[in-house]
């Protein structure tokens, strides 16, 4: 695998990730994508693209949250062949998806969205304790996650834990609603789910979680399969309180970067279809009326 | 009137009840003496067996008529464990005749039922308690957090109460599509709608911690119990609950089959607050308990006598630390304490009445599959 100048594009409160990501993967810098810098960060850190694209040759770009400016930054980047793999969805029109395609097609510059969770530990073990016969059909998932600090990460955590919950449960969505409120920037996320295959889930996204994973649980007709995040930290218990520490080997993020890289050289990933971006972004409007309505309203994701 | 010692009347040992548990209670209590056993003369021989035996083992009377044993003047407060379906009618005849009240769980069968309970023992001025949601561990850790203030405002509360009870067989699959029977019929001779038994516990964390709920959805459809499929009744659902500002709870409740938790199922509740997240598990604190033979030779069965366990605990890899998980001594305090000060018990008629519309809130949206808005429209039931 060749050599890439990669950047991150983070938010203040992601240093615990950035950090890990750091320990495993070369980066060149990091674009904090909020008004707090990173703090004493033993690597360059730059808060707007232009000044960092003047200072790093970036080759390949990782989107570890959403931001108002986002779909810019990526469409310059694509612009200027930068690779990209991105946390969660771009809220792009269907002329905006077509036209960074075709950018990205023509200089042969990879675009991947989403699919973090496939190097989770966590979704691994669900998914694999799900296959085995012992457990039967599945009935129900509960995962609570964190990512609400604000609409748009909120929504990542959402579609993620949606995405994550249809391959978990092993079955397409029968009906979705959705209930959400807010304090502030600190949004609360409720998705209720029935699937085809007669299983529920119900997916919290929380303002403040632990970075590691969510606290997860698995229910089949043969037992139960379930784990929390609190119990899975390493307690450092001090003078003035407990930390909980995310042990380091359960970070996604190293993984699936190292993976994306990894593709680059296989040839350039184009932008994942329409159709899934489409329902996303349905998403993103049905969270928007839920938090306006402040009751449980039901969503058309569409097939 | 403050006495030194309450008077307690047992009014049916029904196996859909948990009277069995509240015997070692009423006798621990320096406040309360247990006086008598009494039931309808209306009841069937086994239950009537039942009422009998137990009043032989406690050394009281067994009073065939409960109209009769509410004339003692011995009797101050009736414990009442009969079927939900006749707990509305009993609680308003004992609150008529100045009797406080000990009601399992639910007041009555539907809302006009626990309407009528409402006024007649508000108007009786009597107290009453319903001890099973409000006392237990679940809910006094979950107080302690938000009490904390470290949460910052509480958004939302999400709650998974399972038990993990009962031995799950194969199901019927062309019966699984039918739809879920209406709210109102809620037990059969060998089930219980698990929705409205285990859910309940969750629903009355979530009162004592939100404003007023205003939309319910629920959802059902999963099985775990040819017996349940039969009746096309549930043994797991889920809700999600809004109250009146906007805060959000989900929860699930269900009788899921032993051997599926190291604590017989879980018990927990994840409250979200504008400042942090925290996690309650109502089963604990504990000791992790790991015994060779239990593991290696376990042959466990659930008893031929009672296959849905309503009165077993499953096997579990716990021992408890709490002094009372279920919270019932508390309740009784509560309940003695009320008596004595002429104030109210922290969960009365009232909040089981509300309690009660939030489950069927729960079911008709099952049922619709669509939310359901509170307050109920009362043409629905």
């Amino acid at each position: 695998m060749a050599a890439r100048s990669l950047v991150l594009v983070a938010r203040s409160d992601q240093r615990q990730i950035v950090q890990n990501i750091c320990a495993q993967v070369d980066v060149a810098a990091v674009l904090v994508a909020s008004r707090r810098r990173l703090a004493a960060w033993p690597l360059p850190t730059f808060s707007d693209l232009e000044t960092l694209r003047r200072e790093v040759a970036v080759e390949a770009a990782c989107f570890l949250t959403p931001y108002a400016h986002l779909k810019q930054d990526i469409s310059t980047l694509v612009d200027a062949g930068v690779h990209i793999l991105c946390g969660g969805p771009i809220s792009l029109s269907r002329k905006e998806f077509d036209a960074i395609r075709e950018k990205a097609k023509a200089g042969n510059v990879g675009i991947a969205l989403g699919g973090r969770h496939f190097h989770s530990q966590v979704y691994k073990t669900l998914v694999q304790q799900r296959a085995q016969q012992e457990f039967g059909n599945p009935v129900y998932l509960r995962q609570i996650s964190g990512g609400g600090t604000a609409l748009l990460p909120a929504w990542w955590s959402a579609c993620e834990l949606l995405e994550q919950a249809t391959e978990i449960l092993d079955a397409n969505l029968k009906t979705l609603h959705i209930a959400a409120n807010r304090q502030g920037s600190k949004h609360h996320i409720t998705l209720t789910a029935a699937l085809q295959n007669r299983s529920n889930a119900q997916l919290v996204v929380a303002p403040i979680h632990l970075a590691t994973h969510a606290d997860v649980l698995l229910l089949g007709s043969g037992g139960l399969v379930y784990g929390e995040s609190s119990y899975n930290a390493l307690p450092l218990i001090k003078e003035n309180g407990v930390q909980l520490l995310s042990p380091p080997d359960q970070h996604p993020e190293a993984s699936w970067i190292s993976a994306f890289l990894a593709q680059l050289d296989q040839g350039a990933p184009s932008l994942a279809n329409w159709s899934a971006l489409a329902r996303q972004n349905k998403l993103l409007t049905a969270i928007r009326r839920a938090l306006k309505q402040q009751q449980p309203i039901p969503v058309k994701l569409g097939a | 009137m403050q006495k030194e010692e309450y008077g307690v009347l047992l009014v049916s040992f029904s196996k859909h009840s948990h009277q069995r548990n509240f015997v070692e209670l009423y006798q621990a209590n320096p406040r309360t003496r247990i006086v008598a056993v009494s039931d309808e003369s209306d009841v069937d021989d086994e239950l009537k067996a039942i009422n009998q035996q137990w009043a032989a083992e406690l050394s009281v009377p067994y009073i065939e008529g409960v109209d009769q044993a509410l004339q003692r003047d011995d009797v101050d407060i009736v414990s009442i464990g009969h079927e939900i379906e006749r707990r509305a009618d009993l609680s308003i005849r004992a609150a008529q005749a100045g009797k406080h009240l000990w009601i399992d769980k639910f007041v009555g069968a539907t809302i006009d039922q626990c309407d009528a309970v409402v006024e007649k023992v508000e108007a009786a001025g009597v107290k009453s308690i319903i001890p099973s949601y409000t006392y237990s561990e679940l809910v006094r850790q979950s107080h302690f957090l938000l009490a904390s203030g470290e949460l910052g405002d509480l958004l939302g509360l999400h709650v998974d109460i399972l038990f993990g009870k009962s031995w799950p067989r194969p199901l019927d699959e062309s019966q699984l599509d039918h739809p879920l029977l209406p709210p109102g019929r809620w037990k059969f001779p060998d089930i219980k709608r698990e929705l409205l038994t285990v859910g309940a516990y969750a629903v009355g964390l979530i009162q004592t911690c939100f404003d007023s709920i205003t939309h319910v959805h629920g959802q059902g459809g999963a099985y775990f119990f040819p017996e349940h499929v039969a009746h096309h009744a549930d043994d797991f659902g889920t809700m999600t609950l809004t109250d009146k500002a906007g805060r959000i709870a989900t929860l699930c409740g269900g009788r899921t089959g032993v051997a599926s938790h190291p604590a017989g199922g879980p018990s927990t509740a994840h409250l979200i607050g504008s400042k942090g997240s925290a996690m309650v598990d109502g089963k604990r604190p504990h000791l992790h308990a790991y015994m060779r033979d239990t593991i290696v030779h376990s042959d466990y069965r659930p008893a031929a006598e009672d296959p849905m366990q309503w009165a077993s605990g499953p096997p579990g890899m716990t021992a408890g630390m709490a002094a009372d998980s279920v919270g019932f001594s508390p309740a009784l305090d509560d309940l003695v304490r009320a008596i004595d000060a002429d104030d109210n018990t922290y969960y009365t008629v009232r909040q089981a009445r509300d309690h009660m519309e939030i489950l069927i809130a729960g079911y008709l949206s099952i049922v619709r599959g669509a939310p359901v808005s509170l307050p109920l429209q009362r043409e629905v039931h």
